[in-house]
């Protein structure tokens, strides 16, 4: 059991959480506005528990994360922003001449960079060695591209098959059918939203980050982002895949937060 | 623009004087004021000018939180001079620099154009993200009902849930 010291208090160290950015936009956007209630989306309830308990549990230091991520989770909360902004002045040029156009936009973008900065705030902010991510870059998109030319005929070929020719025949037309329904949506997914290079650096340094707390430590990543999450939150051939090659078990951040309650 | 530079040295050498006096002098509103009233001006040049989104926007931003924190920084002068705590000044004192750097980026955007720098949009928000974590650090910012107090909240809200759909939408799709 690794221990680390926190305020001259050592503490044992079971598990890290690694969070994401999609994570962490989904924890960000949410307002309490007087007389006109809460904007708060689902994705924010999902991923709002997992910041309670790394709250809770400050000092263990358990969540953990890179300036990569907070850096892409600022520039998706301005993007979207300013896309939005861009398609109201398509719909009316005029709109943005007016003040109150502007300042609305300005004050929700304050509103959610404030709630970023204050979860950031629960995190610890690792560094990351250049030369080992662009190592395990290389890597994961091997990975990446083995799922995506995952083969049906392969799959099949492992799978228990009856003696008897017919109920052979009839056995692997199911699991046929049955696998096919489970991959198309994936590999459909993947091959028309590929995952980006910025997915590829984040997952490198969260493998770089598993490999340096070594394995007796529980390593977590909480995303909901469907390239690295389990698929429509079941459907586990990514997640799988990243948990044997690099030790890392990847959840929605609600069921992360569920995980880690026996661990803390 | 240099009479802005003097400006800003005006008000920092007032602070100096009242940390050295260990008192709280009030002369230094009506300087905060013009302060304020300047990004007020650019908050308007902005919103005014055929210039990209991209670009108008962030330094609309930023000159919005530019003024609303000078605004606090006055209000905060306005109430603390009468129990005379000289926290305010050492808090305003960390808050100069970062407004100063808002200010000579925002000028340097605006003396560029019609040409617009490489990445400006996102230094811009870069710039304000820090001042709006100084001034939160040092109990310079204003509430959320104070920054909403001048905004229509039916539009806000709605706008909110559109943006929360689009944002939502994206990290999905990443």
């Amino acid at each position: 059991m690794k221990t680390c010291a926190n305020n001259g208090c050592w503490k044992y160290l079971t598990c890290k959480v690694f969070v994401e950015t999609s994570v962490l936009v989904a924890c960000s956007v949410h307002a309490v506005i007087d007389q006109l209630g809460a904007v708060e989306d689902q994705f924010y309830k999902i991923s709002s528990p997992l910041f309670q308990v790394f709250q809770k549990h400050l000092k263990k230091r358990i969540g953990i994360t890179t300036f990569t991520v907070e850096e892409e989770a600022n520039s998706v909360l301005n993007s979207v922003v300013l896309r939005r902004i861009s398609e109201k002045i398509k719909e009316n040029p005029e709109t943005s001449k007016k003040v109150d156009f502007f300042t609305t936009y300005s004050t929700i973008l304050d509103i959610c960079s404030d709630n970023l900065t204050k979860n950031c705030s629960v995190l610890l902010r690792e560094p990351i060695p250049l030369e080992e991510r662009s190592e395990l870059v290389l890597k994961i998109a091997e990975m990446y591209r083995k799922i995506k030319e995952l083969d049906l005929f392969e799959i099949l070929k492992f799978k228990p098959k009856p003696i008897e020719r017919r109920l052979k025949i009839l056995t692997e037309k199911i699991y046929e059918s049955e696998e096919k329904k489970r991959l198309t949506p994936i590999l459909e997914f993947m091959e028309r939203k590929p995952p980006s290079i910025k997915d590829y650096e984040i997952l490198a340094e969260a493998a770089y980050l598993a490999s340096s707390c070594g394995s007796d430590i529980s390593f977590f990543m909480a995303s909901t982002d469907q390239h690295m999450a389990p698929f429509r939150r079941e459907e586990r051939i990514i997640t799988n895949e990243i948990k044997k090659r690099f030790n890392i078990t990847c959840d929605w951040p609600d069921i992360v937060a569920e995980k880690i309650q026996s661990l803390i | 623009m240099s009479k802005m530079y003097d400006l800003f040295q005006s008000i920092s050498s007032d602070l100096v004087d009242m940390e050295e006096k260990r008192k709280v002098d009030l002369k230094i509103v009506p300087k905060l004021n013009s302060l304020a009233k300047e990004y007020l001006k650019t908050e308007n040049f902005w919103l005014r000018e055929d210039v990209n989104v991209d670009t108008a926007f962030p330094a609309f931003h930023a000159a919005r939180n530019s003024k609303i924190i000078v605004e606090k920084i006055i209000d905060r002068f306005e109430k603390q001079s009468k129990d005379d705590n000289p926290t305010i000044v050492s808090a305003t004192e960390q808050l100069i620099p970062l407004l100063l750097e808002v200010f000579s980026r925002l000028k340097r955007v605006r003396e560029t154009l019609p040409r617009i720098e490489f990445d400006v949009s996102r230094q811009l928000f870069e710039a304000t993200r820090k001042l709006r974590n100084a001034a939160t650090k040092v109990g310079m910012l204003p509430s959320l009902a104070d920054e909403l107090k001048d905004v229509d909240k039916e539009t806000l809200k709605e706008e909110f849930e559109n943006l929360r759909k689009q944002w939502m939408l994206e990290i999905l799709d990443m």
